[in-house]
């Protein structure tokens, strides 16, 4: 089991830095980046950056939707970043993105497994350097990229149909959501795999969840304040198979939506916080991440909030781990 | 004079950055990258050189018809902060066929939407601290009428002829105003023909995607089209080598002075040569030593 760093592009460059150095000198597995629309860096080029900063570290988008740019732009620039280096590091994720952040954009999401479908067969017919004409979802007139790609294409899937998809179609999963449902997760992607054209292909689970240094009782406040907003954009029915009180969810998505964050996290509950992410110091953290082998889990990943301090958060779980 | 080389982006990556380091050893002052469906992410081409250059300019061509203000800004937020202020914007309408073989077909109001464009990335760029220059590329009457908005402009053609009309379009503009050229370039020591079918066929590829009126206006349109007008399919014969000098430079290298000089009396301060100047890095040595770099 590997244990990777994520963070977001809303990171400020400080961390970025900082974040490229310690995977070179600690030789970490890998970097996941997951894309905050519209916020300060754009996604590929600070994938570019750590691919370009670090030799040995393996960099994944995990994840950015199709649903916010032209899919040939993200066929070009992935075409880019597997090039960027002989070792082909480089990992797509796709999903279909944050649900609050696409209906700010104004968004309706009608039918995300056909869309996830459709980008996932989309982007592979370009990198296999076909003439690719789609008059639905995705259009395109006979758009060619004269390549000759294989490039990794990974699900950021929660919802039991995209997971399923996911063992179907993809190179693997990034899931993430309430502990009590990661179980029932892995095993959803397992049927989908079983399913699949290819079921004894490399396929590769990680786990994405926020993590949280406390030291000294400090952190609680920064893991309550996280575990609202995920709250407010996990899906029904993960909630409804998690089995977590429907009453106490809706109580703190109604209090986002009228008073903000701090407020809601008021009402985050220890319990909840346990289910929604990963806190304790960095022994209780790479314990609890740990466990997640028996689900068949390959990879997990530490961040954000981290902690905080998220330098010496990131130290502390990265020496435990070993 | 400032002089760039534009870098076609569909080679691979590493051919494409050892030709940018060679630029910048040979003194060039910039590169450029044009984001177009057919070519390479530009972001990350200009990343993959910025990381092995220190101080050449780097220009980013987009067209704001293919992505949103705030990616464009993004992209200069991760490649300033990781390597420097040497960005620069040119913004473009975008090779229209290539855009709606990619699904974008809304052309209406393209001036206004290239201003729009301009405002939006330029607010967006100081709030969060940036500093980079915005630049236009531009070839038709209306577009070279919103040219001053701009810090600078890149015209689409080279003749001195279509370079004096173009300023007496663009109208007053300020001191610190710049005006460059950016056109399919040949500059050789020994010449090849076949580097030279390339730079014919870059520059047919420039006229063809010329509004009609900008054609007009410059005498060209009964000449390639005749009296029935434009046809409907792309397929051109082959264009009058009269009309391919207009947009294209293409000269031994020794007489790259005499027309530097011309260009420069029209206030032009900044050449840069597009592909196929940058075909290997031959070319750009025999560019180079044309400008005595």
């Amino acid at each position: 089991m590997n244990l990777s760093i994520g963070l977001t592009t809303n990171a400020s460059y400080k961390k970025v830095r900082w974040l490229a150095t310690l995977a070179k000198e600690t030789r970490l597995y890998r970097i996941w980046i997951g894309e905050d629309i519209d916020s300060l860096h754009n996604i590929f080029t600070l994938t570019s950056i750590f691919l370009l900063k670090t030799s040995f570290t393996k960099v994944g988008i995990g994840i950015t939707s199709p649903l916010i740019r032209n899919i040939t732009t993200i066929a070009r620039a992935a075409a880019g970043l597997i090039e960027l280096d002989s070792e082909e590091r480089f990992i797509l994720g796709l999903g279909i993105g944050g649900l609050q952040d696409l209906s700010k954009k104004g968004l309706v999401i009608k039918n995300p497994l056909q869309i996830l479908r459709n980008a996932d067969d989309i982007l592979k017919r370009i990198w296999f350097g076909e003439k690719v004409t789609s008059k639905e979802g995705f259009v395109l007139d006979g758009y060619s990229a004269r390549s000759k790609l294989k490039i990794p294409i990974y699900f950021g899937a929660r919802g039991p149909k995209l997971l399923e998809l996911a063992g179907e179609i993809a190179d693997g999963v990034i899931i993430s959501g309430p502990k009590s449902y990661l179980e029932k997760a892995t095993n959803i992607v397992k049927k989908g795999l079983e399913k699949s054209k290819n079921p004894y292909r490399n396929f590769n689970i990680v786990v994405w969840l926020p993590t949280v240094l406390i030291k000294d009782g400090k952190g609680i406040a920064i893991a309550k304040e996280v575990v609202s907003i995920i709250i407010s954009d996990t899906p029904k029915k993960v909630l409804e198979l998690s089995g977590i009180d429907d009453v106490r969810i809706r109580k703190v998505r109604d209090a986002i939506l009228k008073f903000g964050v701090k407020k809601a996290s008021e009402l985050v509950t220890e319990d909840l916080i346990r289910d929604f992410s990963i806190f304790g110091n960095a022994q209780q953290i790479c314990e609890d991440l740990k466990s997640f082998k028996e689900f068949g889990v390959d990879e997990v990943v530490f961040g954000p909030p981290y902690g905080l301090n998220w330098q010496s958060s990131i130290v502390n779980v990265i020496e435990a781990w070993k | 004079m400032k002089y760039g080389l534009h870098l076609n982006s569909e080679s691979k990556i590493d051919r494409i950055v050892q030709k940018g380091v060679e630029a910048e050893r040979l003194g060039l002052d910039s590169i450029w990258i044009c984001d177009m469906p057919s070519q390479r992410y530009g972001p990350i081409v200009a990343s993959a050189i910025a990381s092995r250059t220190s101080k050449i300019q780097i220009g980013l061509g987009f067209s704001p018809f293919l992505h949103t203000y705030q990616q464009i800004v993004s992209a200069f937020y991760s490649l300033i902060n990781a390597y420097g202020e040497r960005f620069e914007l040119c913004l473009v309408p975008g090779d229209r066929n290539q855009l709606q073989k990619v699904g974008v077909f809304r052309f209406k109001s393209v001036r206004d939407r290239i201003l729009k464009a301009k405002v939006e990335i330029m607010k967006k760029s100081e709030e969060q601290g940036l500093n980079f220059e915005i630049s236009l590329g531009a070839q038709g009457p209306k577009m070279l009428r919103i040219a001053s908005s701009f810090d600078s402009l890149h015209l689409n053609f080279c003749s001195p002829r279509i370079i004096e009309w173009a300023k007496s379009e663009i109208g007053s503009i300020e001191n610190f105003f710049q005006v460059g050229i950016f056109a399919p370039s040949y500059i050789y020591d020994i010449f090849d023909q076949d580097i030279y079918e390339l730079l014919y066929r870059s520059a047919k590829a420039v006229i063809l995607g010329s509004s009609d009126r900008f054609l007009k206006i410059l005498g060209f349109y009964e000449e390639l089209y005749g009296v029935e007008g434009r046809p409907d399919n792309s397929f051109f014969e082959r264009i009058p080598p009269n009309i391919i000098k207009e947009f294209s430079i293409s000269m031994p290298f020794k007489k790259l002075k005499e027309y530097v000089l011309k260009i420069k009396n029209l206030g032009v301060t900044n050449i840069i040569f597009s592909y196929p100047q940058d075909y290997s890095i031959d070319t750009i040595r025999d560019l180079a030593k044309s400008l005595n770099k």
